[in-house]
């Protein structure tokens, strides 16, 4: 029953700092600022946010490419923060990853079933050659490619075809979690359509888990049970997919949704000023305050001086008695001081609100919010 | 098929002073390859021409060819394409050199391809228009520095001595607008140039161009292989696939109303609101080997609705089903019923 319940993955605290030298001397790049969430098995749970938000850096730390500067990061209810020598490699079957551009992360110059090999070899699986052999084709198939692809070289295929091959990769240690860093991004609509529906299926054959990150909030939607959505390194907001989408509440999260394009002709002229302007402020030198306040239509001088509490850690609130949030299924949370006034002035005055968003603490977003 | 049917009506009004651009019967050979076959269309002064397909249907080497980019050879371009009554493809390079930079601005995907990354963006600003424009080197720092608070760029002057490496992606691309604005081209061409930014990256940039569009009343031929970012700055759509036209109609009406199945394979294929994690429609297969093009219709091998008995072994026309709207297909009507939207699952 507990075991049930335990996430897969966990992740409390997350920090990544990266040293840097600049002309004012050394500093240091905050680029992950403390992030808590879980992801549970056979779930899809997604980083979205704009380039340098630190979606990347939040799955080279899981993946101990960047080593976490603090925080603590559980594995089936194992701590993996600071795993090293012959743990490292078992971790690195257990975490799977898939990244955008699959040209980059094939080697040219060999047929790509090795690609797709290596992994059984260096994690001895699939037994002796043979066996691996087949284990490869079987891999192909699985993912939807013939077998003729398997003596071709990364060029002699095409840019779905070659994420193909890096799923049929990333599924070879059937790692207990897959993280797919971009995996669409660089793919044309009809293309994307074809592997987003390869991983839905995948996903429901083989009980699989993954963190998916992207920017294109339409395949956000469509491929995730939760969401999470950050800026400069911290959660603005945090909720299962549909309370998201239908509700959206923190300021910035509603600016992405409003720039996203929709293939509604008339919708698209009704828009006539991009939703936010300027771009993310160095992450060496953040606002202070809120660090989104830069760009938020709706900041007020509060927000320069308070720091909008983090949202808070998935589990039993502070003096509840109420059992851990299971599932996906979470409160949806926004990291805004002011969101019962951005609420009341863009959804019509909502008493509610008001009163559930008690001053300068994080506010449980009024919507239809799923658990406890 | 060669290039030797009659000219349909794929704009309007395409006689009068009103258009800018006006390409005829463009078709592009690369050895065996026929990679554009026989493309119309025409961009009216002032207006958006979008384009769209996937990757590999053609849209860079249409526009690379009207425009008098393609090495002919070993590239073989024939057809016309009329910058107000003069043809780019008989040009030679000196006239080309007129046309490039000064009457048609650039913008692609990738900034590097157009920035130089040895020169600061005050020298690749005022380059083009001190040697077309003929201004000093005072006029030409003046004009750059309102060219990049234009686009959007925060506190111009000290960027101008940035080179572009020291620049984020956005930036760049702000800077290659400004490039290709600097001497207040005619026409815009923007290949696929938001493809790699964030939406809110691609939502400004949008914004500034159909801004700076309105102000000098600027022509702009817009690609992308995305019908949603299309659908945010053109007034008409061609949708492009094995090099051909398959359809072609104003904004609204393409999305109202597709006639193509691959237009609608393309709509069906974007992941929509409230979708949940369904089935997303998809189009089998991919583009076809411009070296192996089929005898009949393109599209045949991937058409969910193919069956006339002509759909194998001829190519459609192009046939006229609304005042603006054109569609190459023998089955351009609803007659199999299917859904109009619908692709194959
Ligand atoms: N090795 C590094 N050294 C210094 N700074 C780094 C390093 N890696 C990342 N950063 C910085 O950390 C921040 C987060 O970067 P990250 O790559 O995680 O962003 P992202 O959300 O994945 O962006 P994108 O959408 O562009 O992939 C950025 O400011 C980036 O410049
Ligand atoms: N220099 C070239 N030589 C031969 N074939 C080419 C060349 N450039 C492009 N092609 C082919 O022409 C077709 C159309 O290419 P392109 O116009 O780049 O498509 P798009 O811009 O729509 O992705 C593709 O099949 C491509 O492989
Ligand atoms: S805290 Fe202030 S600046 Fe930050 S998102 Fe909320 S309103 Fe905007
Ligand atoms: S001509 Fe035939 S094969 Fe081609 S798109 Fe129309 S119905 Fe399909
Ligand atoms: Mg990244
Ligand atoms: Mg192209």
């Amino acid at each position: 029953m507990t075991d049930d319940h335990r996430p897969l993955l966990s992740v409390r605290d997350l920090q990544v700092r990266f040293p840097v030298t600049t002309d004012r001397g050394k500093g240091a790049v905050q680029a992950v600022a403390g992030i808590d969430f879980d992801v549970h098995r056979g779930q899809t749970v997604s980083l979205v946010g704009e380039s340098g938000s630190g979606k990347s850096t939040v799955a080279n730390a899981l993946m101990h490419l960047v080593e976490p500067s603090a925080g603590t990061v559980l594995l089936d209810g194992e701590d993996i923060t600071s795993v090293r020598g012959r743990e490292l490699k078992a971790l690195r079957r257990r975490i799977a990853m898939v990244f955008q551009d699959p040209f980059a992360s094939l080697d040219p110059r060999q047929h790509v079933s090795r690609a797709v090999a290596e992994p059984l070899e260096v994690h001895g699986l699939g037994g002796d050659k043979e066996g691996r052999r087949r284990r490869v084709a079987e891999l192909f198939e699985l993912v939807g490619l013939s077998r003729r692809f398997l003596d071709r070289y990364p060029h002699e295929l095409s840019g779905g075809q070659r994420q193909r091959v890096s799923i049929a990769r990333a599924l070879a240690g059937e790692p207990d979690l897959i993280i797919l860093d971009e995996a669409t991004a660089s793919l044309d609509v009809s293309v994307q359509a074809q592997i987003m529906n390869l991983l839905n299926r995948l996903q429901g054959e083989l009980g699989l888990t993954y963190l998916f990150i992207a920017h294109d909030l339409a395949v956000v939607e469509h491929m995730s049970d939760h969401v999470l959505v950050m800026y400069l390194g911290r959660l603005m907001e945090d909720g299962d997919v549909r309370d998201l989408f239908d509700a959206p509440a923190h300021p910035y999260t509603k600016a992405l949704m409003a720039s996203a394009p929709s293939a509604d002709p008339v919708a698209e002229r009704r828009r006539r000023t991009a939703p936010l302007e300027g771009e993310v402020p160095s992450p060496l030198d953040p606002p202070s305050g809120c660090v989104f306040r830069t760009r938020c239509p709706w900041a007020a001088d509060e927000c320069a001086e308070t720091v909008p509490p983090p949202v808070p850690p998935p589990g039993p609130g502070p003096g509840s008695a109420a059992p851990a949030r299971r599932g996906a299924s979470r409160e949806h949370l926004a990291a805004c001081i002011r969101l019962p006034v951005v609420q009341a002035a863009t959804r019509g005055a909502s008493p509610a609100a008001e009163t559930r968003a008690g001053p300068g603490r994080t506010a449980p977003w009024a919507g239809r919010s799923a658990g406890t | 098929m060669r290039t030797t049917e009659p000219r349909r009506p794929t704009a309007p009004a395409s006689s009068d002073g009103d258009v800018l651009l006006d390409v005829r019967d463009l078709a592009v050979r690369i050895g065996p390859a026929e990679i554009v076959n026989g493309v119309s269309f025409s961009v009216p002064r002032g207006g958006t021409l979008g384009i769209v397909g996937e990757s590999g249907s053609g849209k860079s080497m249409t526009v690379l060819a009207a425009t008098g980019l393609i090495d002919s050879p070993p590239a073989r371009v024939s057809g016309q394409s009329l910058l107000d009554g003069q043809d780019i493809v008989t040009m030679d390079p000196r006239q080309l050199r007129g046309v490039h930079g000064r009457r048609v601005g650039f913008i692609f995907q990738d900034p590097s391809t157009s920035l130089n990354p040895v020169l600061t963006v005050e020298q690749q600003l005022t380059e083009a228009p001190r040697f077309h424009l003929g201004l000093t080197r005072r006029d030409a720092r003046r004009r750059a520095l309102e060219l990049l608070e234009a686009v959007g760029i925060p506190d111009p002057p000290s960027r101008l001595s940035s080179y572009p490496h020291q620049l984020s992606g956005g930036m760049k691309q702000r800077v290659m607008i400004a490039v290709a604005l600097a001497c207040d081209p005619e026409l815009l061409v923007a290949d696929e140039p938001t493809t790699a930014l964030d939406v809110t990256t691609q939502a400004q940039i949008l914004e500034r161009v159909k801004e700076l569009q309105e102000s000098r009343g600027m022509s702009v031929i817009w690609i992308s292989h995305d019908l949603g970012v299309v659908s945010g700055i053109a007034d008409r759509v061609a949708v492009l696939y094995g090099g051909q036209i398959v359809e072609s109609a104003p904004l609204e009406e393409l999305f109202t109303d597709p006639r193509h199945p691959y237009t609608r394979g393309l709509m069906a294929a974007r992941p929509q609101t409230a979708h949940g994690k369904g089935e997303l429609a998809v189009i089998p297969g991919s583009p076809p080997d411009p070296k192996h093009l089929p005898q009949g219709c393109l599209f045949w091998d991937r058409c969910p609705v193919r069956g006339d008995p002509r759909c194998e072994t001829e190519r459609p026309p192009e046939t006229p089903v609304g005042p603006e709207h054109v569609v190459r297909t023998f089955n351009g009507g609803d007659a199999d019923g299917t859904d109009r939207r619908g692709g194959t699952r």
